[in-house]
């Protein structure tokens, strides 16, 4: 129910923003006045100033928070000679490619403390949205940096402070301050980033002429955005969803599919969007567009589904190999069963017919699951997820 | 429980960082030649091939074109080696006389699966090994029916033996 609720407030999202495609400046407004209110929330003298500024597709919020210079004594800093050290924290998120890039820099000398970090807008692993960072290799989201201990920040930034010291006091002080005022953007500024981009990726993809049937070859597709790569690079799970829909009925568009899919945050944000959707979160299309399916995430369930006498439209995402730099392909087949007669017995006949497994102008059908699964020793090691819709 | 969500976050994005759907043979400046049928294809022309949306497919420059030699005439073709699937496609089905009745625009004249190993060979690079499907993949065709790769359904109505070996050689291009 909690789920159905969530998404039931998701289509109501999607729906305002198909119908009024660039909210762009009404976001802009309220995403300020967010932020603003926010930081009243702050105890008074938590930060001196805070500005929210916006330049096109980049929003700029500056917060200031002032220091005894006694912490930055033992650094030898010319600035840090008078009383007090002011401190500048700007926070720039980007609609565009959906990031938040972190500067921090002493105010009278425009020193960095830290200069152009950036994370991306991505969901996290409790489906909420989220703003991931890399910090040498170990990737973090901002919800776990704010429940970081005083120690455990130090250990993660240090490496990343301007100055060639250890963290310990220092990053302390000044970190802090850094994750309070990005806690306080991201969140009115995520639903801004989400229906600017998206909206303008449908605006776009509406444009070009919409299949009328199945999708059978992906890289037909280069001309089609999503997030901020392509149908063809990555839209094999929004393929997917489109040719099940189109199975089941459904009038829907393809560029109403990856809509969906952007807006549901099926998408992988990361890294300006190339690293196409989440298998695992299929079924949030599955639940808005009200199909009714079960999830599997055992080979064996799989199997066991797969060669029963139930037929079944799957959805179904494997490793393309079982080397490290295999990809992931997801495609929709159509399973049914059918009996041959051979003397003297009836013999039970599987039929998998395949859409957009093999890239070409036609579907493929299959007659084993080995079938459906490449360069494999072990189908199980392959598998990843399944999704069964009863016909 | 904190270290655990660290953990879970970092093997989530590890794992999703594979996770680009196609995986579509990209060695550059290569040029392909096969043990039979003189395929010869090169980085280039896959390329394009692959970039090319269906309807424009057969209007491209003819020397984005690929090349098979079937009974000693040689043809346009193109080539997709895309997600571990070989395919190969005539651009002018209707130009084979004894495959007439098989020829479809829609319909590959090769399937198969295939395997890619890099090679320590002074001669050439990679070496693909391609087993062609034979009877167990049906393809459907833009009126409905249904049919196997052209090569296959001539082999059959022929009594020829259908060989699914082939071999794609890769040479680096200078």
């Amino acid at each position: 129910m909690l789920f159905r609720a969530m998404f039931s407030g998701f289509i109501g999202i999607s729906i305002l923003a198909i119908y009024s495609l660039f909210p762009m400046a009404i976001e802009q407004v309220d995403a300020a006045a967010e932020v603003r209110a926010s930081s009243v929330a702050l105890s008074e003298n938590y930060f001196s100033d805070i500005v929210v500024n916006q330049e096109g597709n980049k929003y700029y919020t500056t917060a200031q928070k002032i220091f005894s210079s006694s912490i930055f004594n033992e650094y030898d800093l010319v600035s840090s000679t008078g009383d007090f050290i002011t401190i500048t924290y700007e926070v720039i998120v980007n609609s565009d490619d959906k990031s938040m890039t972190l500067n921090i820099y002493i105010e009278a000398t425009e020193e960095n403390i830290i200069e152009n970090f950036k994370g991306y807008y991505m969901t996290n692993y409790n489906d909420e949205m989220d703003v991931i960072f890399n910090f040498d290799g170990i990737y973090m989201f901002l919800s776990e940096l704010e429940d970081l201990t005083a120690i455990e920040q130090c250990s993660i930034w240090g490496n990343l402070l301007h100055f060639a010291i250890n963290a310990d006091l220092f990053a302390l002080s000044v970190i802090e301050p850094a994750i309070t005022i990005m806690s306080i953007i991201y969140n009115p500024f995520s639903t801004a980033i989400s229906q600017t981009t998206y909206g303008i990726n449908y605006a776009y993809n509406i444009l070009n002429t919409q299949p009328t049937s199945y999708v059978t070859k992906q890289s037909d597709f280069t001309n089609w955005k999503f997030g901020m790569s392509t149908l063809a690079y990555a839209g094999c799970e929004v393929i997917s969803g489109y040719n099940l829909s189109t199975a089941l009925g459904k009038n829907y568009s393809l560029a109403y599919v990856t809509y969906l899919y952007e807006a549901l945050g099926i998408e992988i944000g990361a890294a300006q969007g190339y690293f196409g959707s989440n298998p695992y979160q299929i079924s949030y299309f599955l639940i808005a567009a009200g199909i009714e399916y079960e999830k599997v995430i055992s080979y064996s369930d799989f199997y066991s589904k797969m060669t029963s006498t139930k037929d079944y439209y799957v959805i179904l995402s494997r490793w393309n190999g079982e080397e490290t730099d295999d990809m992931i392909h997801t495609f929709m087949l159509n399973k049914t069963h059918y009996y041959t007669y051979s003397y003297p017995y009836y013999v039970l006949k599987i039929r998998y017919r395949t859409y957009n497994m093999i890239y070409g102008s036609s579907y493929y059908d299959k007659y084993t699951i080995d079938d459906l699964f490449t360069n494999t020793t072990n189908n199980s090691n392959t598998f990843i997820v399944a999704y069964f819709i009863e016909k | 429980m904190k270290k655990a969500c660290i953990f879970l976050s970092m093997f989530t994005v590890l794992f999703l960082s594979g996770c680009t759907n196609a995986k579509y043979q990209t060695m550059d400046n290569m040029t392909w030649e096969s043990d039979r049928f003189n395929i010869e294809a090169t980085s280039e022309q896959l390329l394009k091939q692959y970039e090319t949306p269906s309807d424009e497919m057969f209007n491209l420059d003819t020397k984005y074109y690929s090349s098979i030699e079937i009974n000693n005439n040689t043809y346009f073709c193109i080539i997709e080696l895309v997600n571990g699937y070989f395919t190969l496609y005539l651009v002018q089905p209707e130009l084979l006389v004894n495959y007439y009745e098989y020829s479809d625009p829609n319909i590959p004249f090769f399937i198969g699966e295939f395997s890619d190993e890099k090679i320590d060979n002074e001669d050439y690079q990679y070496k693909l090994i391609i087993e062609l499907d034979g009877s167990s993949t049906s393809v459907g065709t833009s009126d409905g029916g249904e049919s196997h790769s052209i090569y296959y359904e001539y082999c059959v109505d022929n009594g020829i033996d259908f060989d699914n070996s082939l071999v794609l050689y890769g040479y680096e291009s200078n």
